[in-house]
């Protein structure tokens, strides 16, 4: 899959403004329900330890069941981490997960030559959220960074997700059923520059 | 690991998540962290130094996806946490505090 640049920039800009949607919500239905300060922090870690160990505990599939739990792992950490993922942030997502899928391709058929699985996008995108999460603090056993590691990790685990994200949703094998509705099958579409239409208010 | 490796791979962390932190662009903050970076570079080791041209920029996030800071260099790179034990005392302080030594 290599995708025009054209494709590629209206696929980030679309991505962009849905997940500013998806923070938007999780602030209204979760963060906001306690005021800002130190109880507000402790709703955003809860909600983040929680999926990132549900996310972390499961497997890549294609029915998109790691969809809820990475959604919400990312807004707690956008959160956690005071940072908004610009038009940069999906482009840069995009761009990698088209050329790493494209690399991926002919390398999995030659380990296929010698009898080695290396796994999909998707998975081998995981095990570096996976590691991150674990890295982070977040996903269960302590971690042994300082303060700032762990920021950084957390980081990272974002910088991740959102590849994990569009690769996953390139392994997806749901329909849409609703032409309105943004999920992980309108991102596929999106991604293979089916543009997804009538989909984003973005 | 050497100290200055430590230190040089520290920086390097920061600076990648000054600049992921603001979409890849460059921004005043990371003015401090480049200074260390220059001073942390001339405490390495000629080995270390090639070891890091040999694998190219890592602190550039809206570039190839191997941009980022390796997560195993980053275990080796950032100190960990002295683990605290509240109201243990050491036999050293306590000897101490009873005027020994």
């Amino acid at each position: 899959m290599r995708l025009a640049a054209s494709t590629r920039d209206d696929a980030a800009r679309k991505l962009q403004a849905w997940f500013d949607d998806v923070l938007s919500v999780t602030d209204r239905s979760l963060f906001g329900v306690a005021a800002a300060g130190p109880h507000r922090d402790a709703v955003i870690l809860n909600v983040l330890t929680r999926n990132a160990r549900r996310f972390r505990e499961s497997e890549v599939d294609r029915e998109g069941a790691l969809y809820d739990p990475l959604l919400l792992l990312l807004a707690s950490a956008c959160r956690r981490l005071d940072v908004r993922l610009g038009l940069g942030h999906w482009r840069a997502a995009v761009e990698n997960v088209s050329e790493l899928s494209l690399q991926l391709a002919d390398a999995r058929a030659a380990s296929a030559d010698v009898g080695l699985e290396i796994g999909s996008p998707a998975r081998l995108l995981k095990e570096q959220v996976d590691e991150a999460l674990l890295r982070a603090g977040v996903a269960g056993p302590p971690s042994f960074l300082d303060p700032e590691g762990q920021r950084l990790a957390l980081a990272l685990a974002v910088n991740w997700g959102i590849r994990f994200l569009c690769a996953y949703a390139l392994e997806h094998t749901g329909a849409r059923t609703d032409p309105s509705r943004r999920d992980l099958a309108w991102i596929r579409e999106l991604l293979e520059g089916g543009g997804a239409a009538g989909a984003s208010p973005g | 690991m050497t100290e200055a490796m430590r230190r040089y791979r520290g920086l390097q962390g920061s600076l990648w998540l000054l600049r992921w932190s603001n979409e890849g662009r460059e921004s005043a903050e990371e003015d401090a962290v480049l200074d260390a970076m220059d001073a942390a570079w001339a405490d390495l080791a000629e080995e270390e130094r090639l070891r890091l041209d040999e694998e190219g920029p890592r602190c550039w996030p809206m570039g190839e996806a191997g941009a980022a800071p390796a997560l195993e260099d980053l275990a080796r790179v950032l100190r960990p946490e002295q683990p605290r034990y509240d109201g243990f005392v050491s036999l050293d302080d306590a000897i101490q505090a009873a005027g020994g030594r």
